[in-house]
């Protein structure tokens, strides 16, 4: 199993969430996203954004508009759809479910087991972002 | 030193470094096939150029290497997003979503895992003349070389016409330009694996050539100048002149190469006779068809890279071509030089032949003997054979005071076409003239004459044979010159005077004819004779006609 790859693919299944939640707080162009996913080290490289954005668009819970920019090209802004903010409950409903069972088993585990790396990396990706560190709670 | 150049990424232009240009050109095409949802691409390319404004924005004065670079870095590499595209691409199938369907896309089909097609591509990283022969290779999996060898047999074997198979499979096979088409030529599988081994080999190649490429640049800017219809019409004028070129010369040089398989022997013949060095026939003929073919070949290249945009020749075909042009050139212009120096100077040499039996009528009559030629209808075996034999033994010192040996045959007045003369080594250029002696008896003085250079010239005069003899009172002349052994035809002639004590006559048989008009500004009229003889007598006032 190769850490790296474990990580990636959980980053990229809340990735979709992370980025409705962004633009839920308020319309904005790409660069303002990744700034944000950058910063919660949601993201290693740009590019996979815009599939993401693309896919959304094209799901119906994001439009967009031109805008454009005094220092460079025109800006693209992102903005949720009604589709888009009904589609952000259910997953948010989803990501406390998944939170509340992660967190169980990770109890369990640490319960049963001593601290492996393992956990503690998969704990500490999932979680930093809104919550307190259910392990570092214990 | 690298120019700096200006580019466009979706309307937003900017200043780049030429090397940077060119890897981020290569950073764009390996996302292009990577990412089958043009308004992903789209947004990709955006945020490069915004990446770029904002270092512009923030003092830059252009855009370099390792600022591409660094963008790359920011935004991901083709695999990178290729592995997010993957992903997004098997959730949108799997959610039935209007996705990335992209069936049409070489990278989907890929995919898909379907049966990856081979088709039949140039391939234009392995090139001599056009890829063709590499492609073909590609597509069967044989060595480009070997391809390449039977196509030159058969190039040989088929006097060319398989060239024009080429010219033909050239333009109707597309070459292998993206990396999709490069996999598909060699039948490998297009998926992101090999595509990503064939960017990379592309951007390392890119490097490589990053000086080539800035020389070339500059010529698209001429062909730039002349606008679209500007360019068409060259394209037409040399689609008009490459047809026109096959039309006639391709035929030319065939029926040319045939006609010299079947008149070799009129070469090796005229060879021998004017320059006389049967070695260097071979190296002749060679040196004549570099020197007309390879500018031909050069033309025909260059029209057909304009009709198709093609490379520039490679060097592997360029370089042969050329340094066999110049050494041909080279050789013929020696050669040249050689002979016309062969006629720079000229010799004589003579010998005289006293008539020792002269009867009281005191009249000599002149008459010629043909000598026998090869190739001449009327030539009997033993002819043949006395001619061989005379060839083989002329010799400079038997020439000078030798008497006949055989060669010379009783017969009707020849008259030699060229070519037997030129086969026999034999000239016809022999005149005669008759002058008054204050001598007793009647003599005959032979002039041997030829051009050479100042060494060969009296060599070659005393190699001429021409034997004249006295047969009692008849005067019996050759009606051709044989050229001595070795010696080349340097302009010989023969002149034959005989000269006539005060009272004799001589009768001029007809046989003649093409050796003597006129005696003193009078016509013999030998010409219009059917038989007999002109005559003429010599006097103190010199030699004149007796009028019948």
């Amino acid at each position: 199993m190769d850490l790296e790859n474990t990580q990636s693919q959980m980053r990229k299944g809340i990735l979709e969430y992370c980025i409705l939640q962004i633009i839920s707080q308020g319309s904005c162009y790409s660069s303002d996203i990744l700034d944000r996913l950058k910063q919660a080290k949601l993201l290693v490289v740009e590019g996979t954004l815009y599939p993401l954005l693309t896919r959304l668009k094209n799901g119906g819970l994001l439009s967009y508009r031109w805008e454009e920019s005094k220092s460079g090209p025109p800006r693209k802004y992102f903005e949720i759809t009604e589709t888009g903010a009904a589609f952000l409950a259910s997953l948010r409903s989803t990501w406390s479910e998944l939170q509340f069972a992660v967190d169980h088993v990770s109890h369990i585990a640490v319960d049963h087991e001593s601290h492996s790396k393992t956990n503690q990396a998969l704990n500490h990706t999932e979680t930093n972002q809104n919550q307190p560190n259910p392990t570092q709670s214990l | 030193m690298n120019r700096i150049i200006s580019a466009n990424i979706n309307g937003f232009v900017f200043q780049i470094d030429e090397l940077a240009y060119d890897r981020l050109k290569q950073y764009l095409e390996s996302l292009r096939l990577r990412i089958t949802e043009k308004e992903v691409y789209d947004d990709i390319e955006n945020r490069i150029a915004e990446l770029f404004s904002h270092l512009l924005n923030t003092g830059t004065p252009a855009i370099f290497l390792n600022h591409v670079e660094d963008v790359i870095a920011q935004v991901g590499s083709a695999e990178e997003l290729g592995d997010a595209m993957d992903s997004v691409d098997r959730d949108g199938a799997a959610e039935g979503e209007a996705f990335a369907s992209g069936a049409a896309s070489a990278t989907a089909s890929g995919h898909a895992g379907g049966g990856h097609a081979k088709r039949l591509y140039r391939n234009e990283d392995d090139v001599v003349v056009y890829g063709v022969c590499s492609g073909i290779a590609a597509y069967f999996g044989w060595d480009p070389v070997f391809v390449r060898a039977i196509f030159g047999v058969l190039a040989v074997a088929s006097f060319g016409t398989v060239i024009l198979v080429y010219v033909f499979l050239m333009v109707i096979i597309p070459a292998a330009s993206t990396p999709a088409e490069k996999l598909q030529m060699r039948g490998e599988p297009v998926n992101f694996d090999n595509l990503a081994k064939v960017v990379d080999q592309n951007v390392r190649s890119a490097y490589e050539s990053a000086y080539a490429k800035a020389m070339e640049n500059v010529k698209p800017r001429a062909k730039r100048g002349l606008g679209k219809t500007g360019r068409l019409v060259v394209k037409v004028f040399a689609a008009i002149a490459l047809v026109a070129l096959f039309s006639v010369i391709v035929p030319g040089v065939i029926g040319a190469v045939l006609s010299a398989g079947m008149f070799a022997f009129v070469f090796d013949a005229f060879y021998d006779y004017f320059l006389l060095g049967y070695t260097y026939l071979g190296g002749t003929i060679l040196a004549i068809c570099a020197v007309v073919l390879v500018p031909l070949i050069h033309l025909i290249y260059g029209l057909i890279r304009i009709l198709v945009n093609g490379k520039k020749m490679s060097p592997f075909l360029r370089w042969p071509l050329n340094v066999a042009f110049w050494i041909a050139l080279v050789f013929l212009t020696v050669k040249s030089v050689e002979v016309g120096r062969g006629f720079s100077s000229s010799a004589s040499v003579n010998f005289a032949k006293t008539c020792e039996q002269v009867d009281s009528a005191k009249t000599i009559v002149v008459r010629t003997e043909t000598v026998p030629l090869k190739w001449d209808g009327e030539l009997d075996g033993r002819a043949r054979q006395e001619l061989d034999e005379s060839i083989k033994d002329i010799d400079v010192e038997v020439t000078l005071n030798g008497g006949g040996v055989g060669l010379i045959r009783d017969g009707y007045h020849g008259e030699h076409a060229f070519y037997d003369l030129m086969v026999n080594r034999a000239s016809n250029d022999v005149s005669l003239t008759i002058a008054t002696t204050l001598e007793a008896k009647p003599f005959v003085t032979v002039f041997k004459r030829s051009r050479g250079n100042r060494k060969s010239a009296i060599t070659y005069a005393a190699g001429l044979r021409y034997d004249v003899r006295w047969d009692s009172t008849t005067l019996v002349l050759p009606d051709v010159l044989i050229l001595g052994k070795n010696a080349p035809w340097r302009n010989p002639s023969v002149e034959v005077v005989l000269n006539l004590p005060i009272g004799y006559k001589a009768n001029i048989d007809r046989s003649c004819r093409d050796l003597i008009s006129y005696v003193n500004d009078q016509y013999l009229g030998l010409d219009d004779m059917e038989n007999g003889y002109a005559r003429v007598r010599s006097t103190e006032s010199g030699v004149e006609m007796i009028l019948p």
